[in-house]
């Protein structure tokens, strides 16, 4: 829904300081570091990409799932369901919302298992084991934990807008860097979804910082173009910092030799009540 | 549950299951039991709508796609005229929605021989539809099934908007709907012509369709089947022509019309004023891109300088058999006044029937 995004539901309850972010995982925090934490869910986020994919669903789905996952683990403990389960079932009930196709359950069991032993094997000692009657219950308590908030705004319209609005202030014959600075800015956007980004700040002014990454990136100076927007500038370069920061991670993270390790730490959910 | 469920023991929002106690049983929804219940931290009476769970539908689909449509939209819906999601609650494996109670419907009214519906009484519940579906479309969302069934009333003279069971986000242009939705009767001719794209000029087709049953006090279009729902159309606007509407042979499922030449509407319509008529006239034209918006539709003369204006809210007709209810109710609540609690309800414990 395009509706109004101060007045939704992603505006007023799911946007947090970081503050707030590092109260809510204090539970996670005792057993990961922070960036141990962000590790665990740059791999998740990866696994829902690698789900998402042979069903074909849209990457505005996959992010829609990205983003529920989440705000699931702000609310509770990774130990508390696991994440394995958690991720496709994110995924299960974002395809609903964002009224992709129906899927074929046994399909998308199938997807699952496929990808988890042959991509991500090195992780996990057991196949994927879950099935449809567990997603179900999982979905129901994602959806209950969410305040049955489901709708989520992300930057990929607005960077749409920005990108046409910036190409009427350039020359004829560059136009085609509008294109540019969109291909390399989308993916910027799907970057951030391994970050905390899409929890702090809205949509449009993640958007926007993806358009200055881009910038960077191609090397090209729109300084004027920036400077003429009425939006908060530092707020923008805090959105970059957090996106330069995840790069500086990646250059030196090794996900087969450290992922084994981190999931190890988690504490498996238990049956009884904690 | 076993410990290879993946899922701990999680905790929830405690002591929501005294928060609403059930007083009577509404009524059974496409996927849904609503019940009537008495909210006791706000001190209110509201609608429980308990989302089925363990069907063989929730077994095969995890939860059902309506009640997802449902929340999803509701979550983010605040007008005056259009139902509010008050509260979502579980309980046990359940799903349930808190919505804003109200007393009957518009279907009751226009079926309730006892009541006479006045010009401005119609243009009351015109203005308050047009105006819930306006806040609905600016908002990208098409509601898909209006109907007199699902504009609900309550003593104080509102109207809301509820069912969002069919409702749909529109305008991303390269995604594709289903013909297959609104009550038929309601349906607007690019529906039944197989249409895929289309947008908030079916409602506003459907709310033609309303207006022009409230005045007639029976359905302007009861086509028993959708071959002879279009025939019921013709037979009163006469035959599409390429000039009434462009383009419309392209449609999946046109088919070949036969040449009908229609009836003026005041002949139907009779002692309707011109203003009215109108009104239905726009929200009935052949070619979706003609027919007015809500919005056009509110601006028009009918609405903004032709008397009668539109009744106050107080003044709109309450059905006998509900004055009654609340009556009875009334006397009940009256020998439970025992009970410090309901003295707190006051005029909101007034209670009703419908859904």
């Amino acid at each position: 829904m395009a509706g109004n995004f101060w007045l939704s539901s992603h505006f007023q309850q799911w946007l947090f300081d970081r503050q707030d972010l590092i109260r809510e995982r204090q539970e996670d925090y005792q057993v990961l570091t922070e960036e141990e934490y962000q590790k665990v869910m740059i791999f998740f986020a990866n696994v829902m990409q690698a789900i998402g994919e042979p069903l074909k669903m849209k990457q505005q789905v996959i992010a829609t799932a990205t983003i529920y996952f989440k705000r699931f683990y702000i609310r509770n403990s990774l130990s508390s369901v696991d994440p394995l389960l958690m991720a496709p079932t994110c995924l299960f009930l974002a395809s609903k919302v964002d009224e992709f196709g129906v899927q074929s359950n046994n399909r998308f069991i199938e997807v699952c298992r496929n990808v988890v032993k042959t991509k991500f094997g090195y992780a996990f000692q057991q196949e994927f084991q879950y099935r449809m009657p567990n997603i179900f219950e999982c979905e129901f308590y994602l959806l209950e934990m969410m305040d049955c908030c489901l709708i989520v705004f992300h930057p990929y319209r607005p960077l749409v807008q920005f990108c046409q609005e910036l190409g009427t202030s350039l020359d004829k014959k560059d136009q085609h860097q509008q294109d540019l600075i969109l291909q390399t800015a989308w993916k910027t956007i799907n970057d951030t979804l391994r970050t905390d980004i899409c929890l702090l700040y809205p949509p449009y002014l993640v958007a926007l910082a993806c358009m200055q990454v881009a910038c960077i990136i191609l090397g090209k100076d729109f300084k004027q173009w920036f400077a003429e927007l009425s939006v908060d500038i530092d707020k923008c370069v805090e959105v970059v910092k957090l996106i330069l920061n995840l790069y500086d991670m990646w250059k030196t993270f090794d996900e087969k030799k450290e992922i084994p390790a981190l999931l190890a730490k988690i504490p498996k959910p238990k049956s009884s009540p904690r | 549950m076993a410990s290879t469920s993946g899922i701990a023991k999680l905790q929830f929002t405690p002591s929501e299951d005294d928060r609403y106690e059930i007083i009577a049983y509404l009524g059974e929804g496409q996927f849904a039991l609503v019940y009537k219940a008495r909210d006791r931290i706000e001190d209110r009476i509201v609608a429980m709508k308990k989302i089925k769970m363990g069907g063989r539908d929730e077994a095969r689909l995890g939860l059902n796609r309506s009640a997802i449509r449902e929340i999803k939209i509701m979550q983010e819906l605040h007008h005056v005229n259009v139902v509010a999601l008050l509260d979502v609650i579980t309980t046990g494996p359940n799903v349930t929605l808190i919505l804003d109670f109200m007393d009957f419907d518009l279907d009751t009214v226009i079926r309730d021989g006892g009541i006479v519906l006045t010009p401005a009484n119609v243009k009351a519940y015109s203005i308050m539809t047009l105006r819930g579906v306006a806040y609905l479309h600016r908002n990208w969302i098409l509601h898909r099934d209006l109907k007199p069934d699902n504009l609900l009333l309550n003593v104080k003279g509102d109207l809301k908007i509820t069912d969002f069971g069919l409702a749909k986000p529109f305008g991303t242009p390269t995604r594709q709907f289903t013909s297959q939705v609104v009550t038929r009767w309601y349906r607007a001719p690019e529906l039944l012509f197989g249409a895929i794209r289309y947008g908030p000029a079916i409602d506003v087709w459907a709310i033609g369709c309303i207006i022009a049953e409230m005045l007639q006090r029976a359905p302007i279009f009861p086509g028993e089947s959708d071959l002879e729902q279009f025939s019921k159309i013709t037979q009163v606007l006469g035959s599409p022509t390429d000039a009434t509407w462009k383009n419309f042979r392209l449609l999946a499922y046109a088919i070949p019309v036969k040449e009908l030449a229609g009836v003026p509407l005041e002949q139907i319509l009779r002692a309707v004023p011109m203003d009215m008529l109108d009104v239905i006239r726009n929200c009935l034209l052949y070619d979706p891109l003609r027919r007015c918006s809500c919005e056009e539709a509110l601006r028009m003369p009918a609405f903004t300088t032709k008397k009668p204006f539109a009744s106050h809210p107080s003044l709109l007709p309450v059905p006998a058999s509900v004055r009654a209810r609340i009556q009875n109710d009334g006397k009940a609540d009256g020998k439970r006044k025992v009970e410090p609690r309901v003295d707190l309800t006051g005029d909101r414990s007034v209670k009703k029937a419908a859904r």
